[in-house]
């Protein structure tokens, strides 16, 4: 059995995407389905201590940062992007795991002024929302 | 004359001519005479009854208070495992999330052929029934106030039988259900009838040892009379012109003891071993009845061999509580 791929898509990088997990399956998930659609640049970063330095250096137009991480988990990470001059603006996705059936059937929903995604993530459902955070609808 | 061996403090355990127990706290001596011939007995009897009586309480009272202690502690247990379940579904979450994005990768990547195609997506498929049930697990144990709204009852009863399918496959029941399609909405908190529900499928599951079959009815009517035809209950909760809605599990296991039908709700009360159940299945079952403002019943069956939990609701339009 041949299996056939799909012509690969030209990558016009518009949206840079810093993604901040620990589990590096997960980033490596998220920047494949991400830049296979043509339309993002992702940048992982698995230790979230290095959060900071890595949105300083690849200035991100969003930042997909999960909520539950060994070192600093992403309300520590936000409050840090958050107090620096060159990130603040930046806009965060909250992608978590303790989420429930309702607020996850609502697909990207608004809890204490921020954005959040659950997982397990859908691919059209974070491109959409990326869009809509960024662009006020897609 | 003399005396022989005696015996001191002897308990002695006799029936009265009513049939009633007789405790005796006794000691006695023969007399012999010279040739050593028993010819008499010197004794002295307390009636100690009442003592034995109280103590045989007391050793009840004391196994009763171990059982309980160990009910509690798989109370807690439970509790502990509700506590543990947002961390368990975080962990399942992630290589979920990673199973999930994998296929969507290869799902976009892919053009054929189609038995490929066709695998990704039962994966898919697959990824979200389990999504789905770490949120049954993390809703069924997060704490959360009374949200009432207008619900079909219908559907909680087949989401109950769909949760615990695999424990009626299991335990080799067959499920008949009877349901009014024409069913009066029920103004209730999904989540909490739904783990009565739950309590009351699990309770008629661990009555019937050897399988047996289950049988869920729905049904909906107006109280048309009152006074002596009506449960007393029934006539404090609803009144004539109300629409009921009923819904009724009947097992066919081996039936209530008179014991069972007097504590079946009270909290701690089981018939299974000790290990296998807390005894606050039912008890919890009638608060949350309580809180609807129904009653439930458990009885035995009049057509046979089993029981009939029964919970009665009034219809949306008629809660004015």
């Amino acid at each position: 059995m041949k299996i056939k791929l799909s012509p690969s898509k030209k990558n016009s990088h518009s949206t840079k995407v810093l993604v901040v997990d620990d589990d590096p399956a997960i980033t490596r998930m998220i920047k494949l389905n991400l830049e296979g659609t043509g339309e993002f640049e992702v940048k992982n970063v698995n230790e979230s201590p290095a959060a900071l330095a890595a949105a300083t250096d690849f200035e991100p137009d969003i930042i997909l940062l999960d909520v539950v991480m060994p070192e600093a988990d992403g309300g520590d990470i936000a409050m840090q992007l958050r107090s620096n001059k060159k990130t603040k603006r930046i806009p965060i996705l909250f992608v978590s795991a303790m989420v429930s059936k309702k607020e996850a059937q609502k697909g990207l929903y608004r809890s204490g002024g921020e954005h959040f995604l659950a997982k397990p993530v859908d691919t059209n459902i974070l491109q959409s929302s990326i869009h809509t955070i960024l662009y006020g609808s897609k | 004359m003399d005396t022989g061996v005696g015996e001191e403090n002897m308990i002695d355990h006799r029936r009265r001519a009513d049939g009633s127990e007789l405790f005796l706290l006794s000691s006695k001596v023969p007399l012999q005479d010279d040739l050593g011939t028993v010819i008499g007995l010197v004794g002295i009897s307390l009636d100690i009854t009442e003592q034995k009586t109280i103590e045989r309480k007391l050793k009840s009272t004391i196994q009763t208070l171990e059982e309980t202690k160990l009910q509690l502690i798989e109370a807690e247990k439970l509790k502990t495992i509700g506590r543990l379940s947002a961390g368990v579904a975080h962990e399942v979450k992630n290589p979920l999330n990673v199973v999930s994005l994998g296929a969507q990768y290869l799902e976009s990547q892919i053009e054929g052929p189609e038995e490929i195609l066709e695998i990704i997506r039962d994966i898919r498929e697959a990824v979200k029934k389990a999504n789905d049930v770490i949120f049954e697990l993390l809703d069924y144990s997060s704490p959360h106030e009374m949200e009432m709204e207008p619900a079909n009852i219908n559907q909680l009863i087949e989401h109950v039988l769909g949760l615990l399918r695999h424990n009626l496959l299991t335990a080799r029941i067959q499920v008949c259900c009877d349901l009014d399609d024409k069913l009066d909405p029920v103004r209730l908190d999904s989540q909490k009838m739904e783990q009565a529900l739950i309590n009351l499928v699990l309770n008629a599951i661990s009555v019937m040892k050897s399988g047996g079959t289950l049988t869920l009815r729905s049904s909906s009517w107006q109280m048309k009379t009152t006074g002596s035809n009506v449960a007393g209950a029934m006539t404090e909760l609803f009144e004539i012109g109300d629409t009921i809605v009923s819904v009724e599990i009947i097992d066919s296991g081996a039936g209530l003891s008179e014991d069972d039908e007097n504590k079946a709700f009270d909290p701690f009360y089981t018939t299974n071993p000790t290990g296998q159940g807390t005894g606050l299945g039912l008890s919890v079952t009638r608060s949350i009845v309580d809180l609807h403002h129904g009653m439930i019943t458990l009885e035995n069956r009049t057509d046979g061999p089993g029981a009939v939990a029964q919970i009665l609701l009034p219809a949306a339009t008629e809660t004015k509580k």
